[in-house]
């Protein structure tokens, strides 16, 4: 018998927490001296009420939807992949090899090409720690973090010396060329219509990124190898005695994990900067963890939390243009999200099940 | 208790045993920590019949289930139906085995035969998931293994006969009973079935006893482990003891002693040795 209807357990519980984070989040802007419902104002409006903001906001979601469906897919096998940030920036890799050095007479066609390119790249970086994890047990946290040092310092090179182009002065490769240039939202929606931002980044990469939650969705609870990826995570003895090898598994989940973070790419590089620039990954590597937490693996869970999450980083840097609250407070703000969310469920659940216990035995 | 007389002796008919299914030769396993837990051990068992295992827990019977299971490597030599079985190499698994023709009720089913947060649905193919029968391309076909695992279910009485359910949430009888119909209704040609009735409430336990013995009435071979002395011996039709990774003896069931079952479990050889 469950103790609570389902439509609590997935929309009451995160909305109560949500409530419970932004109440605090509150406190700590009222307690630096600013006012939180001009916060909350200026947060919205910057992130949700304009066409612009939406442009934005849609953007970083699009890479939180990326990374925290790689994390997600990883929690299935019970993986803890923290090596998206490095997946991801390998994945840029992917993706500027393919948009410079290969001719393309379409953007659709470079985008199927940059998919595949980000998604292997990405891919081939979380192959090293998943067969390290797989065969000698070294701990697949540990090396995946390494991995992340190990591509930041790997890219630099790259982008300091042979991916530079000559006389340029940045640490960037060359701008990709125009028929790479992916239609953003203003384009897409600009023949329906619906007059979109200009400026904003977001692009075509969004659905890409809808579509690949979905085809996670269909992976993780419709085919043999999730079910297979599922009951590994649960219990490995099990999964032996079902013949389902943990070194496969493990080895094939982190290529997917490692897969659909360096998908990412196509849309902070391929969509937005259009070249390879240093740091283009921006964190949003971390930031799936908390996407794929708040999320509860769930890719749906993990398409919300991104635009919860996209919202969070726009509105942030609104709110650190508009008053004199720093940046660093939406740090703050989402590791409260992220506190009350995934952390302190329980705090939350287990009222809420005593509540509907004691309504169900009022009603019987 | 159970609201009816419980059988506690299993009526069955003198068994009919044919060609021989298993035959193990010489099994040698030595743990990742050296010990020598099988030290050649040698069995078969034929169509039709049970042999029961009897022993103290820990002296070799679980070691030898996963190894005829798939779940552990060994050396020596082991043949199904007159085929030997990769006991090292890339088949020595769960899914070979299987193909094989045997079927495995572990002894522990919470941590291995089950999947505890699975819905009984998704338990009920656990280790046959494979099987295109159930499959699309690579898609399962979910909603036909939830109709055949709800008719499966009334089958075998587990209760409440609810599909969607999770494992957990079942008594463990009923879990049993879910392990059970899942590795019995394929049809194998060998069962491996550990500690039966372990954890399993006393009208569950005769359902498990009778449902054993039609197994092997439709004559398909039974390797039964189980520390319950009674259990064996109602059960078997031939009772090999082990001790300290070796098999102390055999006897025919009918013959067979609790005195003399026990001393050869303490190591006690009875002259009977094998």
């Amino acid at each position: 018998m469950e103790r609570m209807p389902k439509w609590a357990d997935v929309v009451l519980i995160p909305l109560i927490s949500l409530l419970l984070a932004a109440v605090i989040s509150g406190l700590v802007i009222l307690a630096i001296g600013e006012d939180p419902i001009n916060a909350l104002n200026l947060m919205v409006k910057g992130a949700l009420g304009s066409t612009y903001g939406w442009g934005y906001t849609l953007y970083y979601a699009t890479n939180f939807m990326f990374t925290g469906l790689a994390v997600a897919v990883a929690f299935h096998a019970r993986l803890f992949n923290i090596g998206g940030e490095g997946q991801a920036m390998l994945g840029g890799l992917g993706v500027a090899l393919v948009c410079l050095y290969l001719p393309w007479p379409h953007w659709s066609l470079a985008l199927i090409a940059s998919t595949v390119g980000a998604a292997l790249f990405g891919a081939a970086w979380a192959l090293m720690p998943a067969v390290l994890q797989a065969k000698r047990g070294s701990h697949i946290v540990i090396t995946t973090i390494m991995f992340n040092f190990i591509a930041a310092a790997f890219l630099n090179w790259l982008l300091v010396g042979p991916l530079k182009p000559r006389g340029g002065m940045d640490p960037s490769t060359a701008r990709f060329p125009e028929a790479t240039n992916l239609p953003s939202l203003h384009d897409l929606l600009a023949p329906l219509g619906i007059a979109f931002s200009k400026a904003a980044p977001a692009n075509i990469s969004f659905l890409i990124g809808i579509l690949a939650c979905v085809l996670v969705w269909v992976l993780i609870w419709r085919t043999r190898l999730g079910y297979e990826i599922r009951a590994f995570g649960h219990s490995e003895p099990a999964a032996r005695y079902a013949g389902i090898s943990p070194t496969k598994i493990t080895v094939i989940t982190m290529l997917i994990s490692g897969g659909l973070a360096g998908m990412m790419a196509i849309n902070n590089v391929m969509g937005e900067a259009e070249r390879l620039v240093l740091n283009a990954t921006e964190g949003a590597g971390f930031i799936g963890i908390a996407v794929a937490l708040m999320g509860r693996s769930h890719p749906f869970g993990v398409f919300l939390a991104a635009i919860l999450f996209g919202f969070l980083y726009q509105g942030g840097a609104e709110l650190a243009l508009w008053t004199s609250i720093p940046r660093e407070l939406i740090i703050v703000i989402q590791a409260l999200v992220i506190l009350f969310t995934g952390a302190l469920d329980n705090m939350v659940r287990i009222p809420l099940e005593r509540i509907f216990m004691a309504l169900r035995r009022r009603g019987a | 208790m159970v609201g009816r007389k419980v059988l506690l002796r299993v009526e069955k008919t003198p068994a009919t045993p044919g060609k021989p299914v298993l035959e193990v030769e010489n099994l040698r396993v030595i743990d990742p920590a050296g010990v020598e837990r099988l030290r050649g051990v040698s069995l078969n068992i034929r169509a039709g019949e049970v042999l029961g295992l009897a022993g103290v827990a820990g002296n070799g019977q679980s070691e030898l289930l996963e190894v005829l299971g798939g779940m552990m490597r060994a050396t020596g030599t082991v043949r199904m139906n007159g085929a030997p079985l990769d006991l090292s190499g890339p088949h020595a698994d769960g899914q070979s085995r299987r193909a094989a023709g045997i079927a495995h009720v572990p002894e522990d089913r919470q941590r291995k035969g089950l999947i505890m947060d699975y819905a009984a649905w998704e338990n009920s193919v656990f280790g046959y998931h494979r099987d295109p029968a159930i499959a699309t391309g690579p898609l399962m076909r979910n909603s036909a293994i939830l109709d055949h695992a709800s008719a499966q279910m009334q089958r075998f009485d587990v209760r409440p006969p609810n599909p969607r359910l999770p494992a957990k949430a079942f008594s463990g009888g009923n879990q049993q009973k879910v392990v059970l119909a899942r590795e019995i209704e394929r049809g194998p040609d060998l069962l491996l079935i550990g500690q039966p009735t372990r954890g399993v409430d006393i009208g569950a336990i005769e359902f498990i006893h009778q449902q054993i013995v039609a197994l092997r009435d439709a004559g398909k071979a039974i390797l039964l482990v189980s520390v319950e002395l009674d259990e064996i011996m109602a059960l078997s039709d031939r009772i090999a003891v082990i001790f300290d990774g070796r098999i102390m003896g055999e006897v025919a069931a009918q013959d067979a002693s609790a005195r003399e079952l026990g001393l050869m479990m303490a190591g006690v050889s009875t002259g009977k040795a094998a």
